[in-house]
């Protein structure tokens, strides 16, 4: 029970590790722990492996003895400089740099529309913006596949079609719902007399945002990187269809090196490229925290 | 004219505009624009030689002048100077469009276009500066790009679709009345019967099971425990992966040869089977049993900030009447809880009926064809020359996700605002 009611005596309870009451709700909590680390515990010692010991072996145990002249990390390397989709052999490291190019513009660019998008719906309302931002929050769950061909359309006329710009243009597109939802409901939640007292100092409406409100807003930017970085990172669909062939995502490189049959398949190699695709988001999502979780609550629950 | 939000300022100069044009004239002027927009983004758009994009830009300029710039300038002239020239440009952009140049030169137009758009840049700058405290000016002007991307991106894009369904359009997105004829197409594929069935069945199973699955896990999370960041953070991390990722590394567990299945026989239970992913009925779970695992860790995230948003009060009292706990959560919290548990519901279910990537990943549609859910039916047919038969199928997702999205809409934005 979550706290000491009244009628129990006061003090501090006495606590052991495991009460044998509370046996069941840690079995509970740790077998589902493991069903969800398995998955990532198996790719990992795939990963490592050669392709003697996936053939012959279990995929449960880690190898842990090498044929003379290979390594453990041998794998990684081929991975990383040397795996080949179709004729290229590059790696799937052109691709990595690929999805930086991709990520960097798109979250400066969805993030720096979204902030000032929010701001003057949170501070400065006017006709009908509740009204667009309602629209804006249902067509985000309108399915991608809906707006996926007008948008190649739009970004054809505008010129831009399978290139950069028309990636970090549809990732602004797609990303200002959540990223404007996050921003207003934030600057809401500041006291509003910060913002009188600005407005009566002759502070304008892009004074108080630059001067007042963005050097308060660091949490939450920090909570919106975090959400734009490995949602446009672990992005797909965008990728394969507004990137162009140069510019595709490490995501999109990767599923290539999985559909692309030549010669032998290198089980190992393939795997360790898939945790070098998940490595960025991961490596983010077990830095960051609470930020990441208050991103993504940032949608249903209303803060 | 009604006052801005916060007025400061007394109106300094009486806005001339208003004065040629009556309230209701312009609203009337703004909506007729707005429907030559809608037109010109349903029927024109995609066959412009110059590129409609600028037509129809022109077009949704005026309307943002009349909406943003309710300018009260100090002199009319350089507003309707500009508003002319603009007006001229949008014209030249027209009949060179529609006369594929023969009267107008693409290249005159063009350059029509680029002078007025310059021009408007100008005067909603000007405008700006000129009569800041005005009618909340910069407010409009910085939510011009999201008043693009609501009328644009999704409000057009998705008319775009839904017109185009019925049409003919094969390779080029070419305006031929068909009526129905894409739907009757549709629905006597067999392609397109296994994609809506693979669809409900992730739609149904995936949603439920990850809500069960999420919420169970926030309530054994809520029960005061040791290590709770190091749970949480076991349970959320699927969450931050790509669907590829989680495809490939689900297929690789699942591949009989290497996987589960060997592996455990090699172990000494010879009988053991999970060959799933190659059975054309059962593959689809193989798909869900992914998805739930991805997804079931946001399900907890949310669940849980629901759980922790209930006041101790209520514990309190329902302890005091002695109400076992398992009652309390079904007949108290729960109940308490609807709200997060609808925003949640939507959130998974409007993510389940565009599943594109793990599926992609995970089967590519097979074996065959038996795991092809609909976003990969639509994909497939809009970029094999086959547009409208894609984007009747497009139109029928989006009418799915409205099933589930109208409801939601009617209770947090409509019966919401009523209460409030």
């Amino acid at each position: 029970m979550s706290d000491i009611s009244i009628m129990e005596p006061s003090g501090p309870k006495p606590k052991l590790w495991l009460e044998p009451s509370r046996i069941g709700v840690y079995a509970f909590l740790v077998i589902t722990a493991l069903y969800f680390l398995f998955p990532l515990y198996i790719v990992i010692i795939t990963s490592f492996k050669d392709l003697a010991a996936i053939r012959d072996g279990n995929i449960f145990w880690p190898q842990l003895v090498y044929p003379e002249g290979t390594h453990w990390y041998d794998p990684w390397y081929r991975a990383w400089f040397e795996v080949c989709t179709g004729l290229e052999c590059k790696g799937i490291s052109p691709n990595f740099w690929n999805s930086v190019i991709i990520t960097v513009p798109s979250v400066i660019v969805s993030i720096a529309v979204a902030i000032t998008t929010g701001y003057a719906l949170s501070n400065w309302p006017f006709k009908f913006s509740e009204g667009f931002f309602t629209i804006l929050i249902v067509g985000s769950f309108v399915p991608y596949q809906v707006m996926l061909y007008p948008m190649v359309l739009l970004t054809k006329n505008m010129g831009i079609y399978s290139t950069l710009s028309a990636v970090v243009f549809v990732h602004t597109v797609f990303g200002l719902p959540i990223l404007t939802l996050l921003f207003r409901n934030y600057f809401a939640s500041l006291p509003v007399e910060l913002f009188k007292a600005a407005r009566v100092d002759g502070a304008g409406f892009w004074r108080i945002l630059l001067q007042v409100f963005l050097p308060m807003s660091l949490p939450i930017l920090t909570v919106a990187v975090i959400l734009q970085v490995t949602g446009i990172w672990n992005d797909f669909l965008f990728g394969v269809v507004f990137a162009g062939l140069p510019n595709y995502p490490m995501t999109v490189k990767l599923n290539n090196i999985f559909t692309s049959t030549f010669g032998v398949k290198e089980y190992n190699v393939e795997m360790a490229a898939t945790i070098l695709t998940g490595a960025v988001p991961l490596a983010i999502y077990f830095l960051s925290g609470k930020y990441f979780v208050r991103g993504i609550a940032a949608g249903a629950v209303k803060g | 004219m009604t006052s801005m939000a916060i007025g400061l300022a007394e109106v300094r100069h009486e806005p001339p505009f208003t004065h040629l044009f009556s309230q209701p004239i312009r609203l009337g002027a703004a909506a007729a624009v707005a429907a030559l927009a809608a037109a010109c983004l349903i029927l024109d758009w995609p066959f412009a030689r110059i590129g409609v994009f600028q037509p129809m830009m022109l077009t949704l300029g005026f309307v943002l002048i009349q909406y943003i710039a309710d300018i009260p300038f100090r002199g009319q002239w350089p507003k309707l100077a500009v508003m002319a020239a603009f007006l001229a440009a949008a014209g030249a952009a027209w009949i060179a469009w529609y006369s594929s140049g023969a009267w107008i030169s693409q290249e005159a137009a063009d350059m029509a276009w680029k002078l007025a758009s310059v021009g408007l840049i100008a005067l909603l700058l000007g405008a700006g500066v000129w009569n800041a405290p005005y009618k909340n000016f910069h407010s409009k002007f910085a939510s011009i790009p999201m008043m693009f991307i609501v009328l644009f991106a999704f409000i057009g894009c998705s008319l775009w679709t839904m017109t185009y369904s019925l049409s003919d359009a094969r390779i080029y997105p070419v305006f031929t009345f068909v009526g129905l004829k894409q739907y009757y197409r549709l629905f006597s594929v067999d392609i397109w019967e296994i994609a809506w069935k693979n669809g409900l069945i992730y739609l149904v199973l995936g949603t439920s099971i990850s809500m069960v699955t999420g919420f169970f896990l926030a309530v054994f999370m809520d029960q005061k425990i040791r290590l709770e960041g190091l749970f949480r953070t076991i349970y959320l991390y699927p969450f931050a992966l790509s669907f590829i990722v989680t495809g490939h590394v689900w297929a690789w567990i699942f591949s009989p040869a290497y996987g589960l299945e060997k592996s455990v026989r090699q172990m000494g239970w010879a009988s053991f089977s999970f060959d799933w992913i190659a059975d054309r009925n059962m593959a689809i779970y193989c798909v869900v049993i992914a998805g739930v695992w991805q997804g079931a860790g946001l399900v907890m995230a949310l669940m849980l900030a629901g759980l922790r948003g209930i006041d101790d009060e209520v514990w309190k009292a329902s302890r005091v009447d002695g109400i076992p706990k398992w009652r309390t959560y079904l007949q108290i919290v729960i109940p308490m809880m609807r709200p997060v548990l609808i925003t949640t519901f939507v959130i998974v279910a409007a993510g389940a009926v565009r599943i594109y990537d793990l599926v992609v990943a995970l089967t590519d549609g097979g074996p065959g064809v038996s795991t092809t859910v609909p976003a990969q039916y639509v994909y497939k047919y809009l970029f094999s020359g086959n547009i409208g038969q894609g984007l009747s199928a497009a139109t029928v997702m989006l009418l799915t996700s409205a099933i589930i999205l109208i409801p939601w809409v009617y209770v947090e934005f409509v019966r919401g605002r009523q209460q409030r």
